[in-house]
Protein backbone atom coordinates (compact mmCIF):
# COMPACT_ATOMS: atom_id res chain seq x y z
CA UNK A 1 0.00 0.00 0.00
CA UNK A 2 2.97 2.41 0.79
CA UNK A 3 4.34 1.49 -2.24
CA UNK A 4 1.33 2.48 -4.48
CA UNK A 5 0.82 5.79 -2.54
CA UNK A 6 4.36 6.49 -3.35
CA UNK A 7 3.81 6.17 -7.03
CA UNK A 8 0.70 7.80 -6.95
CA UNK A 9 -1.06 4.20 -8.26
CA UNK A 10 -4.72 5.59 -7.74
CA UNK A 11 -6.41 2.66 -9.06
CA UNK A 12 -4.39 0.33 -6.59
CA UNK A 13 -5.56 2.73 -3.96
CA UNK A 14 -9.02 2.97 -4.87
CA UNK A 15 -9.18 -0.90 -4.53
CA UNK A 16 -7.65 -0.56 -1.13
CA UNK A 17 -10.53 1.40 0.02
CA UNK A 18 -13.26 -0.26 -1.85
CA UNK A 19 -12.35 -3.67 -0.51
CA UNK A 20 -12.10 -2.57 2.66
CA UNK A 21 -8.43 -4.20 3.21
CA UNK A 22 -7.44 -1.26 5.17
CA UNK A 23 -10.04 -1.70 8.57
CA UNK A 24 -10.48 0.56 11.31
CA UNK A 25 -7.69 -0.68 13.56
CA UNK A 26 -5.03 -0.79 10.89
CA UNK A 27 -6.23 2.68 9.97
CA UNK A 28 -6.08 4.28 13.67
CA UNK A 29 -1.96 1.36 13.85
CA UNK A 30 -1.45 3.92 10.66
CA UNK A 31 -2.21 7.15 11.77
CA UNK A 32 -0.43 6.93 15.07
CA UNK A 33 2.30 6.08 13.47
CA UNK A 34 2.62 8.40 11.23
CA UNK A 35 2.11 10.83 14.40
CA UNK A 36 4.93 9.09 16.19
CA UNK A 37 6.98 9.29 13.29
CA UNK A 38 6.84 13.22 12.81
CA UNK A 39 6.71 13.55 16.95
CA UNK A 40 10.42 12.16 16.73
CA UNK A 41 11.16 14.64 13.20
CA UNK A 42 9.83 17.59 15.30
CA UNK A 43 11.54 16.49 18.56
CA UNK A 44 14.49 19.36 18.43
CA UNK A 45 11.31 21.36 20.39
CA UNK A 46 11.69 18.55 22.99
CA UNK A 47 15.17 18.53 23.22
CA UNK A 48 15.15 22.83 23.38
CA UNK A 49 12.35 22.52 26.06
CA UNK A 50 15.34 20.49 27.99
CA UNK A 51 12.93 17.13 28.68
CA UNK A 52 14.57 14.86 30.51
CA UNK A 53 14.35 11.09 28.42
CA UNK A 54 11.80 9.33 30.02
CA UNK A 55 9.10 12.61 29.77
CA UNK A 56 10.57 12.90 26.48
CA UNK A 57 9.72 9.30 24.93
CA UNK A 58 5.61 10.01 27.10
CA UNK A 59 5.71 13.48 25.30
CA UNK A 60 6.21 11.43 21.67
CA UNK A 61 3.27 9.25 22.59
CA UNK A 62 1.05 11.69 23.74
CA UNK A 63 1.71 13.89 20.36
CA UNK A 64 1.03 10.73 18.39
CA UNK A 65 -2.42 10.63 20.00
CA UNK A 66 -3.05 14.19 19.84
CA UNK A 67 -1.99 13.78 15.81
CA UNK A 68 -4.71 10.88 15.84
CA UNK A 69 -7.44 13.49 17.08
CA UNK A 70 -6.14 16.13 14.27
CA UNK A 71 -6.88 13.48 11.84
CA UNK A 72 -10.26 12.69 13.08
CA UNK A 73 -10.93 16.45 12.57
CA UNK A 74 -9.28 16.66 9.37
CA UNK A 75 -11.14 13.69 8.21
CA UNK A 76 -14.83 15.68 9.43
CA UNK A 77 -13.98 18.82 8.01
CA UNK A 78 -13.67 16.80 4.80
CA UNK A 79 -16.55 14.49 4.91
CA UNK A 80 -18.63 18.14 5.77
CA UNK A 81 -17.45 20.30 2.52
CA UNK A 82 -18.06 17.16 0.27
CA UNK A 83 -21.31 16.09 1.56
CA UNK A 84 -22.87 19.59 1.94
CA UNK A 85 -20.68 22.04 -0.78
CA UNK A 86 -20.47 19.23 -3.42
CA UNK A 87 -23.33 16.81 -2.13
CA UNK A 88 -20.93 13.74 -2.23
CA UNK A 89 -22.50 10.51 -0.28
CA UNK A 90 -19.73 8.71 0.64
CA UNK A 91 -19.47 7.97 4.22
CA UNK A 92 -17.16 9.30 6.62
CA UNK A 93 -15.26 5.95 6.98
CA UNK A 94 -14.53 5.98 3.23
CA UNK A 95 -13.11 9.29 4.10
CA UNK A 96 -10.90 8.18 6.81
CA UNK A 97 -9.40 5.70 4.86
CA UNK A 98 -8.33 7.61 1.86
CA UNK A 99 -6.87 10.49 4.20
CA UNK A 100 -5.65 7.60 6.44
CA UNK A 101 -3.99 6.24 3.15
CA UNK A 102 -2.46 9.01 1.76
CA UNK A 103 -0.80 9.72 4.95
CA UNK A 104 1.38 7.00 3.96
CA UNK A 105 5.01 9.36 2.53
CA UNK A 106 4.83 10.76 6.59
CA UNK A 107 5.26 7.49 8.21
CA UNK A 108 9.42 8.95 7.03
CA UNK A 109 8.68 11.89 8.69
CA UNK A 110 11.12 11.10 11.53
CA UNK A 111 13.66 11.83 8.36
CA UNK A 112 13.08 15.56 9.74
CA UNK A 113 15.17 15.01 12.65
CA UNK A 114 18.54 14.44 9.94
CA UNK A 115 20.64 17.75 9.97
CA UNK A 116 20.71 20.63 7.06
CA UNK A 117 18.13 17.92 4.24
CA UNK A 118 16.40 17.28 7.49
CA UNK A 119 13.62 19.94 6.69
CA UNK A 120 13.32 20.04 2.56
CA UNK A 121 12.72 16.04 3.24
CA UNK A 122 9.64 16.69 5.39
CA UNK A 123 8.42 19.39 3.26
CA UNK A 124 8.62 17.26 0.18
CA UNK A 125 7.09 13.76 2.04
CA UNK A 126 3.95 16.74 3.09
CA UNK A 127 3.73 17.13 -0.70
CA UNK A 128 3.69 14.24 -1.79
CA UNK A 129 1.01 13.11 0.63
CA UNK A 130 -1.12 15.85 0.09
CA UNK A 131 -0.68 15.23 -4.06
CA UNK A 132 -2.26 11.42 -3.01
CA UNK A 133 -5.25 12.97 -1.09
CA UNK A 134 -5.40 14.97 -4.06
CA UNK A 135 -5.25 12.60 -6.52
CA UNK A 136 -7.43 9.90 -4.04
CA UNK A 137 -10.45 11.71 -3.24
CA UNK A 138 -12.17 12.48 -6.88
CA UNK A 139 -11.27 8.65 -7.91
CA UNK A 140 -12.72 7.30 -4.33
CA UNK A 141 -15.50 10.18 -3.80
CA UNK A 142 -16.22 10.44 -7.29
CA UNK A 143 -15.78 13.79 -7.44
CA UNK A 144 -13.91 16.32 -9.92
CA UNK A 145 -10.52 16.88 -9.63
CA UNK A 146 -11.41 20.77 -8.81
CA UNK A 147 -13.97 19.44 -6.10
CA UNK A 148 -11.56 17.67 -5.21
CA UNK A 149 -8.91 20.03 -4.78
CA UNK A 150 -11.87 22.28 -3.14
CA UNK A 151 -12.95 19.89 -0.63
CA UNK A 152 -9.24 19.21 0.57
CA UNK A 153 -8.79 23.35 0.85
CA UNK A 154 -12.13 23.97 2.21
CA UNK A 155 -11.83 21.10 4.97
CA UNK A 156 -8.31 22.55 5.94
CA UNK A 157 -9.96 26.13 6.25
CA UNK A 158 -12.95 24.08 8.20
CA UNK A 159 -10.51 22.77 10.41
CA UNK A 160 -8.85 26.12 11.28
CA UNK A 161 -12.04 27.88 11.71
CA UNK A 162 -12.99 24.76 14.28
CA UNK A 163 -9.66 25.49 15.75
CA UNK A 164 -10.00 29.09 16.48
CA UNK A 165 -13.39 28.46 18.22
CA UNK A 166 -15.11 25.61 19.64
CA UNK A 167 -11.86 23.60 19.64
CA UNK A 168 -10.16 26.71 21.63
CA UNK A 169 -10.69 24.31 24.53
CA UNK A 170 -9.61 20.86 23.08
CA UNK A 171 -6.30 22.54 21.74
CA UNK A 172 -6.29 23.68 25.48
CA UNK A 173 -6.58 20.45 26.82
CA UNK A 174 -3.95 19.53 24.24
CA UNK A 175 -1.57 22.14 25.04
CA UNK A 176 -1.86 20.93 29.01
CA UNK A 177 -1.34 17.34 27.89
CA UNK A 178 2.07 18.20 26.30
CA UNK A 179 2.74 20.10 29.41
CA UNK A 180 1.72 17.19 31.78
CA UNK A 181 3.98 14.93 29.87
CA UNK A 182 7.02 16.71 29.29
CA UNK A 183 6.65 17.87 33.18
CA UNK A 184 6.76 21.67 32.02
CA UNK A 185 5.07 23.75 29.58
CA UNK A 186 6.49 23.33 26.29
CA UNK A 187 7.69 26.51 24.06
CA UNK A 188 7.06 25.74 20.48
CA UNK A 189 6.78 29.44 18.82
CA UNK A 190 10.37 30.34 17.35
CA UNK A 191 10.94 33.34 19.10
CA UNK A 192 10.75 32.26 22.40
CA UNK A 193 12.52 29.14 21.53
CA UNK A 194 15.49 31.78 20.11
CA UNK A 195 15.24 33.19 23.55
CA UNK A 196 15.31 29.97 25.36
CA UNK A 197 18.54 28.96 23.53
CA UNK A 198 20.39 32.55 24.06
CA UNK A 199 18.98 32.41 27.80
CA UNK A 200 21.10 28.27 27.55
CA UNK A 201 22.03 26.30 30.26
CA UNK A 202 25.75 27.80 30.01
CA UNK A 203 25.77 30.57 32.72
CA UNK A 204 29.90 31.00 32.00
CA UNK A 205 28.62 32.36 28.49
CA UNK A 206 25.82 34.69 30.29
CA UNK A 207 26.67 38.41 29.93
CA UNK A 208 28.19 39.62 33.31
CA UNK A 209 24.74 42.00 33.98
CA UNK A 210 22.78 38.80 32.85
CA UNK A 211 24.54 36.42 35.10
CA UNK A 212 24.03 38.78 38.47
CA UNK A 213 19.92 38.21 37.88
CA UNK A 214 20.14 34.42 36.83
CA UNK A 215 21.18 32.08 39.59
CA UNK A 216 23.32 29.65 37.72
CA UNK A 217 21.96 25.96 36.54
CA UNK A 218 25.39 24.30 38.58
CA UNK A 219 24.56 25.80 41.72
CA UNK A 220 20.97 25.26 41.47
CA UNK A 221 22.46 21.53 40.84
CA UNK A 222 24.49 21.36 43.37
CA UNK A 223 22.20 23.50 46.16
CA UNK B 1 25.39 -7.86 -4.65
CA UNK B 2 26.24 -4.59 -5.28
CA UNK B 3 23.05 -3.33 -4.82
CA UNK B 4 22.37 -4.89 -1.47
CA UNK B 5 26.06 -3.42 -0.20
CA UNK B 6 24.65 0.29 -1.29
CA UNK B 7 21.68 -0.37 0.04
CA UNK B 8 23.37 -1.12 3.28
CA UNK B 9 25.98 1.42 3.06
CA UNK B 10 22.85 4.00 2.16
CA UNK B 11 21.37 3.13 5.42
CA UNK B 12 24.30 3.25 7.48
CA UNK B 13 24.44 6.95 6.44
CA UNK B 14 20.86 7.42 7.02
CA UNK B 15 21.03 5.97 10.36
CA UNK B 16 24.35 8.02 11.06
CA UNK B 17 22.98 11.47 9.69
CA UNK B 18 19.92 10.68 12.43
CA UNK B 19 21.58 10.24 15.18
CA UNK B 20 24.08 13.13 14.40
CA UNK B 21 22.21 15.93 16.22
CA UNK B 22 22.16 13.58 19.46
CA UNK B 23 25.38 14.35 21.04
CA UNK B 24 24.66 18.42 21.10
CA UNK B 25 20.78 17.99 21.33
CA UNK B 26 21.39 15.66 24.53
CA UNK B 27 24.20 18.16 26.09
CA UNK B 28 22.04 21.02 25.82
CA UNK B 29 19.10 19.14 27.09
CA UNK B 30 20.96 18.12 30.17
CA UNK B 31 20.86 14.21 29.52
CA UNK B 32 24.93 14.09 30.57
CA UNK B 33 24.25 15.32 33.85
CA UNK B 34 24.19 18.46 34.78
CA UNK B 35 27.97 19.32 34.99
CA UNK B 36 27.69 20.61 31.30
CA UNK B 37 30.63 23.59 31.90
CA UNK B 38 33.47 21.51 33.46
CA UNK B 39 36.93 21.96 31.70
CA UNK B 40 38.05 18.62 30.63
CA UNK B 41 41.97 19.98 30.57
CA UNK B 42 42.97 19.26 34.44
CA UNK B 43 45.94 21.39 34.55
CA UNK B 44 45.95 24.18 36.64
CA UNK B 45 45.41 27.48 35.49
CA UNK B 46 48.07 29.31 33.78
CA UNK B 47 48.05 33.06 34.90
CA UNK B 48 52.12 34.21 34.55
CA UNK B 49 51.99 37.23 33.00
CA UNK B 50 49.99 40.23 34.84
CA UNK B 51 49.96 43.66 34.29
CA UNK B 52 49.21 45.72 31.48
CA UNK B 53 52.97 45.63 30.02
CA UNK B 54 53.14 41.80 30.55
CA UNK B 55 49.68 40.76 29.42
CA UNK B 56 48.93 38.78 26.10
CA UNK B 57 48.06 40.92 23.46
CA UNK B 58 45.74 38.37 21.63
CA UNK B 59 44.54 34.68 22.12
CA UNK B 60 44.38 33.02 18.88
CA UNK B 61 42.44 29.23 18.85
CA UNK B 62 42.25 27.11 16.00
CA UNK B 63 39.30 24.84 15.43
CA UNK B 64 40.34 22.21 13.10
CA UNK B 65 38.87 20.76 9.69
CA UNK B 66 36.66 17.76 10.43
CA UNK B 67 39.78 14.77 10.39
CA UNK B 68 40.15 16.05 14.16
CA UNK B 69 39.63 13.43 16.73
CA UNK B 70 40.66 14.71 19.83
CA UNK B 71 42.70 17.49 21.73
CA UNK B 72 45.62 16.38 20.04
CA UNK B 73 46.65 17.50 16.77
CA UNK B 74 47.95 16.01 13.55
CA UNK B 75 51.36 16.81 12.47
CA UNK B 76 51.38 19.66 10.24
CA UNK B 77 48.34 21.52 12.68
CA UNK B 78 50.86 21.19 15.57
CA UNK B 79 54.07 22.51 13.07
CA UNK B 80 51.84 25.24 12.14
CA UNK B 81 50.28 26.06 15.81
CA UNK B 82 53.92 26.04 16.58
CA UNK B 83 55.54 28.10 14.01
CA UNK B 84 52.36 30.68 14.70
CA UNK B 85 53.26 31.03 18.21
CA UNK B 86 56.59 31.72 17.32
CA UNK B 87 55.93 34.55 15.20
CA UNK B 88 53.28 35.81 17.93
CA UNK B 89 55.44 35.40 21.20
CA UNK B 90 52.80 37.90 22.97
CA UNK B 91 49.76 35.62 21.76
CA UNK B 92 48.68 32.71 23.55
CA UNK B 93 47.74 30.02 20.46
CA UNK B 94 45.37 27.92 21.77
CA UNK B 95 44.82 23.97 19.55
CA UNK B 96 43.30 21.42 21.83
CA UNK B 97 39.59 22.07 21.31
CA UNK B 98 37.56 19.08 19.28
CA UNK B 99 34.92 21.28 17.57
CA UNK B 100 32.91 18.36 16.18
CA UNK B 101 31.86 17.94 19.92
CA UNK B 102 30.05 20.22 22.09
CA UNK B 103 31.16 18.22 24.97
CA UNK B 104 34.60 18.36 23.50
CA UNK B 105 35.08 14.55 24.04
CA UNK B 106 37.27 13.53 21.81
CA UNK B 107 36.10 10.36 19.43
CA UNK B 108 38.87 8.30 21.11
CA UNK B 109 37.75 8.37 24.84
CA UNK B 110 34.52 7.83 27.10
CA UNK B 111 31.95 6.98 23.97
CA UNK B 112 30.51 3.78 22.86
CA UNK B 113 32.51 3.63 19.52
CA UNK B 114 35.32 4.89 20.99
CA UNK B 115 37.43 1.34 20.00
CA UNK B 116 36.18 1.75 16.45
CA UNK B 117 37.19 5.69 16.27
CA UNK B 118 40.76 4.68 17.73
CA UNK B 119 40.82 1.75 15.10
CA UNK B 120 40.36 4.25 12.49
CA UNK B 121 42.37 6.93 13.92
CA UNK B 122 45.29 4.33 13.79
CA UNK B 123 44.56 3.05 10.25
CA UNK B 124 44.62 7.42 9.60
CA UNK B 125 47.61 7.69 10.66
CA UNK B 126 49.61 4.27 8.80
CA UNK B 127 47.68 5.51 5.75
CA UNK B 128 45.75 2.27 5.56
CA UNK B 129 42.18 1.54 4.55
CA UNK B 130 40.97 4.94 3.05
CA UNK B 131 37.31 4.11 4.02
CA UNK B 132 37.75 3.80 7.27
CA UNK B 133 39.70 6.11 8.08
CA UNK B 134 37.31 8.39 5.95
CA UNK B 135 34.79 7.53 8.80
CA UNK B 136 36.22 9.95 10.95
CA UNK B 137 35.52 12.61 8.46
CA UNK B 138 32.22 11.71 7.66
CA UNK B 139 31.27 11.82 11.50
CA UNK B 140 32.75 15.06 11.67
CA UNK B 141 31.35 16.17 8.76
CA UNK B 142 27.26 15.73 10.01
CA UNK B 143 28.47 17.32 12.95
CA UNK B 144 28.69 20.48 10.55
CA UNK B 145 25.71 19.46 9.17
CA UNK B 146 24.46 20.04 12.47
CA UNK B 147 25.91 23.45 12.80
CA UNK B 148 24.47 24.45 9.72
CA UNK B 149 20.96 23.41 10.46
CA UNK B 150 19.48 26.53 11.70
CA UNK B 151 17.55 24.41 14.37
CA UNK B 152 20.58 22.74 15.70
CA UNK B 153 23.09 25.45 14.97
CA UNK B 154 22.46 27.74 18.07
CA UNK B 155 22.63 24.92 20.21
CA UNK B 156 25.76 23.50 19.40
CA UNK B 157 27.40 27.29 18.90
CA UNK B 158 26.29 27.25 22.34
CA UNK B 159 28.00 24.22 23.84
CA UNK B 160 31.31 24.84 21.32
CA UNK B 161 31.55 28.21 22.93
CA UNK B 162 31.63 27.01 26.18
CA UNK B 163 34.56 24.35 25.29
CA UNK B 164 36.52 27.55 23.95
CA UNK B 165 36.02 29.84 26.75
CA UNK B 166 36.81 27.24 29.23
CA UNK B 167 40.29 27.23 27.31
CA UNK B 168 40.63 30.78 27.15
CA UNK B 169 39.98 31.78 30.34
CA UNK B 170 42.44 28.34 31.53
CA UNK B 171 44.75 29.67 29.54
CA UNK B 172 44.63 33.22 31.30
CA UNK B 173 42.51 35.39 29.41
CA UNK B 174 40.78 37.97 31.74
CA UNK B 175 37.41 38.63 31.44
CA UNK B 176 36.49 42.56 30.11
CA UNK B 177 40.31 42.90 29.63
CA UNK B 178 38.79 43.68 25.43
CA UNK B 179 41.88 41.65 24.45
CA UNK B 180 41.10 40.06 21.08
CA UNK B 181 40.03 36.61 20.65
CA UNK B 182 40.50 35.83 16.92
CA UNK B 183 39.57 31.60 15.69
CA UNK B 184 41.60 30.35 13.03
CA UNK B 185 38.79 28.08 11.57
CA UNK B 186 40.00 25.32 9.14
CA UNK B 187 37.80 23.86 6.74
CA UNK B 188 34.32 22.86 9.35
CA UNK B 189 36.20 24.68 11.88
CA UNK B 190 35.06 27.88 10.33
CA UNK B 191 31.54 27.29 10.72
CA UNK B 192 31.82 26.15 14.30
CA UNK B 193 33.99 29.22 14.89
CA UNK B 194 30.85 31.82 13.19
CA UNK B 195 28.29 29.55 15.53
CA UNK B 196 30.42 30.10 18.62
CA UNK B 197 31.12 33.86 17.81
CA UNK B 198 27.93 35.60 19.41
CA UNK B 199 28.03 33.46 22.59
CA UNK B 200 32.14 34.74 22.92
CA UNK B 201 31.14 38.37 22.47
CA UNK B 202 28.90 38.66 24.56
CA UNK B 203 29.97 37.03 27.87
CA UNK B 204 33.88 38.13 27.08
CA UNK B 205 32.62 41.58 25.69
CA UNK B 206 35.21 41.60 23.36
CA UNK B 207 35.96 41.54 19.50
CA UNK B 208 35.98 38.24 18.00
CA UNK B 209 37.14 38.00 14.65
CA UNK B 210 37.58 34.71 12.17
CA UNK B 211 40.56 34.00 9.81
CA UNK B 212 39.19 31.42 8.03
CA UNK B 213 41.72 29.07 6.36
CA UNK B 214 39.27 27.28 3.66
CA UNK B 215 36.24 27.35 5.30
CA UNK B 216 33.09 25.94 5.07
CA UNK B 217 30.22 28.72 6.60
CA UNK B 218 26.49 28.83 6.22
CA UNK B 219 24.75 31.79 6.39
CA UNK B 220 24.46 31.96 9.91
CA UNK B 221 24.03 35.11 12.20
CA UNK B 222 26.74 35.09 13.92
CA UNK B 223 29.03 36.01 10.75
CA UNK B 224 27.20 39.63 11.68
CA UNK B 225 29.01 39.32 15.27
CA UNK B 226 32.82 39.18 13.28
CA UNK B 227 34.73 42.38 14.21
CA UNK B 228 36.97 40.90 11.46
CA UNK B 229 36.43 38.24 9.13
CA UNK B 230 39.38 37.13 6.29
CA UNK B 231 39.01 34.03 4.41
CA UNK B 232 41.96 32.64 2.87
CA UNK B 233 41.64 30.52 0.04
CA UNK B 234 43.62 28.41 -2.63
CA UNK B 235 42.57 28.92 -6.23
CA UNK B 236 42.79 24.72 -5.97
CA UNK B 237 40.73 24.27 -2.91
CA UNK B 238 37.44 22.59 -4.89
CA UNK B 239 36.01 22.14 -1.20
CA UNK B 240 35.85 25.48 -0.26
CA UNK B 241 34.27 26.04 -3.16
CA UNK B 242 31.72 23.80 -3.00
CA UNK B 243 30.88 25.37 0.49
CA UNK B 244 29.33 28.49 -1.21
CA UNK B 245 27.30 26.13 -3.61
CA UNK B 246 25.70 23.94 -1.01
CA UNK B 247 24.40 26.76 1.09
CA UNK B 248 21.14 28.73 -0.22
CA UNK B 249 21.70 31.71 2.11
CA UNK B 250 24.97 32.44 0.25
CA UNK B 251 23.15 32.33 -2.85
CA UNK B 252 22.46 35.62 -4.64
CA UNK B 253 18.46 35.07 -5.13
CA UNK B 254 18.59 35.53 -1.04
CA UNK B 255 19.93 39.52 -0.73
CA UNK B 256 18.84 39.80 2.87
CA UNK B 257 20.31 36.34 3.94
CA UNK B 258 23.15 37.11 6.81
CA UNK B 259 26.42 36.34 4.01
CA UNK B 260 24.89 38.62 1.43
CA UNK B 261 24.71 41.08 3.98
CA UNK B 262 27.83 41.13 4.91
CA UNK B 263 29.09 40.92 1.95
CA UNK B 264 27.79 44.33 1.02
CA UNK B 265 29.66 45.73 4.37
CA UNK B 266 32.73 44.09 2.89
CA UNK B 267 32.97 41.33 4.43
CA UNK B 268 34.51 38.30 4.14
CA UNK B 269 38.24 40.52 3.43
CA UNK B 270 39.25 37.53 0.60
CA UNK B 271 43.04 36.69 0.91
CA UNK B 272 44.03 34.82 -2.77
CA UNK B 273 46.47 31.95 -1.35
CA UNK B 274 47.77 30.47 -4.56
CA UNK B 275 47.64 27.66 -5.73
CA UNK B 276 46.86 25.59 -2.52
CA UNK B 277 44.38 22.58 -2.07
CA UNK B 278 42.13 21.85 0.74
CA UNK B 279 43.71 19.14 2.35
CA UNK B 280 46.92 16.48 1.97
CA UNK B 281 49.41 17.20 -0.13
CA UNK B 282 49.94 20.80 -1.77
CA UNK B 283 46.86 22.05 1.24
CA UNK B 284 47.50 25.28 3.59
CA UNK B 285 49.71 23.39 6.33
CA UNK B 286 51.46 21.21 3.98
CA UNK B 287 55.75 22.22 4.47
CA UNK B 288 56.66 19.94 1.21
CA UNK B 289 54.78 22.04 -1.39
CA UNK B 290 56.30 25.14 -2.38
CA UNK B 291 55.33 28.27 -4.11
CA UNK B 292 58.35 30.19 -5.12
CA UNK B 293 60.84 28.90 -2.73
CA UNK B 294 58.66 29.10 0.10
CA UNK B 295 56.47 26.15 1.62
CA UNK B 296 52.82 26.32 1.98
CA UNK B 297 52.95 26.34 5.72
CA UNK B 298 55.03 29.09 6.10
CA UNK B 299 53.22 30.90 3.26
CA UNK B 300 50.01 30.62 5.57
CA UNK B 301 51.97 31.35 8.71
CA UNK B 302 53.09 34.62 7.54
CA UNK B 303 49.83 35.22 6.14
CA UNK B 304 47.92 34.78 9.17
CA UNK B 305 50.96 36.85 11.61
CA UNK B 306 49.93 39.67 9.14
CA UNK B 307 46.17 39.62 9.39
CA UNK B 308 46.94 39.50 13.14
CA UNK B 309 48.60 42.52 12.97
CA UNK B 310 46.33 44.00 11.52
CA UNK B 311 43.61 42.99 13.81
CA UNK B 312 45.74 44.27 16.45
CA UNK B 313 45.92 47.64 15.15
CA UNK B 314 42.01 47.45 15.17
CA UNK B 315 41.36 46.53 18.40
CA UNK B 316 42.93 48.21 21.90
CA UNK B 317 43.02 46.00 25.10
CA UNK B 318 41.75 47.32 27.91
CA UNK B 319 43.02 48.29 31.24
CA UNK B 320 42.37 45.67 33.55
CA UNK B 321 42.83 46.41 37.61
CA UNK B 322 44.47 43.86 40.21
CA UNK B 323 41.50 42.28 42.11
CA UNK B 324 41.64 42.92 45.74
CA UNK B 325 42.54 39.22 47.53
CA UNK B 326 39.70 37.77 48.63
CA UNK B 327 37.22 39.13 45.78
CA UNK B 328 36.37 37.52 43.07
CA UNK B 329 37.88 38.29 39.53
CA UNK B 330 35.69 39.00 37.31
CA UNK B 331 36.39 36.29 35.16
CA UNK B 332 35.52 34.17 38.02
CA UNK B 333 31.89 33.73 37.00
CA UNK B 334 32.35 32.31 33.90
CA UNK B 335 34.07 29.63 35.55
CA UNK B 336 32.30 26.12 36.99
CA UNK B 337 31.93 26.22 40.43
CA UNK B 338 34.78 23.69 41.28
CA UNK B 339 37.18 25.81 39.79
CA UNK B 340 37.03 29.30 40.97
CA UNK B 341 38.95 28.55 44.67
CA UNK B 342 41.95 27.33 41.83
CA UNK B 343 41.13 30.65 40.39
CA UNK B 344 41.43 32.62 43.95
CA UNK B 345 44.52 30.86 44.67
CA UNK B 346 45.93 32.06 41.57
CA UNK B 347 44.86 34.98 42.37
CA UNK B 348 46.89 35.34 45.88
CA UNK B 349 49.88 34.04 44.34
CA UNK B 350 50.17 36.85 41.69
CA UNK B 351 49.57 38.76 44.10
CA UNK B 352 52.31 37.96 45.79
CA UNK B 353 54.67 37.69 43.34
CA UNK B 354 53.99 41.47 42.21
CA UNK B 355 54.73 42.22 45.32
CA UNK B 356 57.82 40.52 45.78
Amino acid sequence: MIDQVWRLDIDGLQAVVEQGALGARLTLILVLLVGLSEAVGESVVLFLNRVKPRRFILSLVISAVLFAFTYGFWVLSIYLVTRFAFDSDATVVTIARIVAISYAPRLFGFLAFIPFFGVPISYALQLWSLLAMIQGVPVVLGLSPLQAVASVVLGAVLLFVLNSTIGRPITGIARWLRARAAGRPIVTDRRRLRQLVDAGPEWGLQSPADREEKRPRQRRAAG
Amino acid sequence: MLSLLLSVLFIGLLIAMFLAPLEALGWYAGWYGEGLSEPTHEEEPQYLEFGPSERHDHYVVFLDGIAKVGAENYEDVQSFLDKLSDARPATVVLGDIMPYSPRNLALTEGRPLAPFWRYALEMKLQGRRPILAFSINMRNLFQVGVAADRRYGPIYGQGEAQVILNSLIKAGYEQGSGVPITIIGYSGGAQIAVLAAPFLRRALDAPVSLISLGGIVSSDRGLMELHHYYELRGSKDRVAQLGNLIFPGKWPFFPHSYWNRIRRRGKPVRVQMGPMKHHQAGSYLDDDSEIDGRNHQDITVDTVRRLLERIDRDTQPREIELHPVGERAPYADALPQEDVSRVNRANQQLHKQVRQ
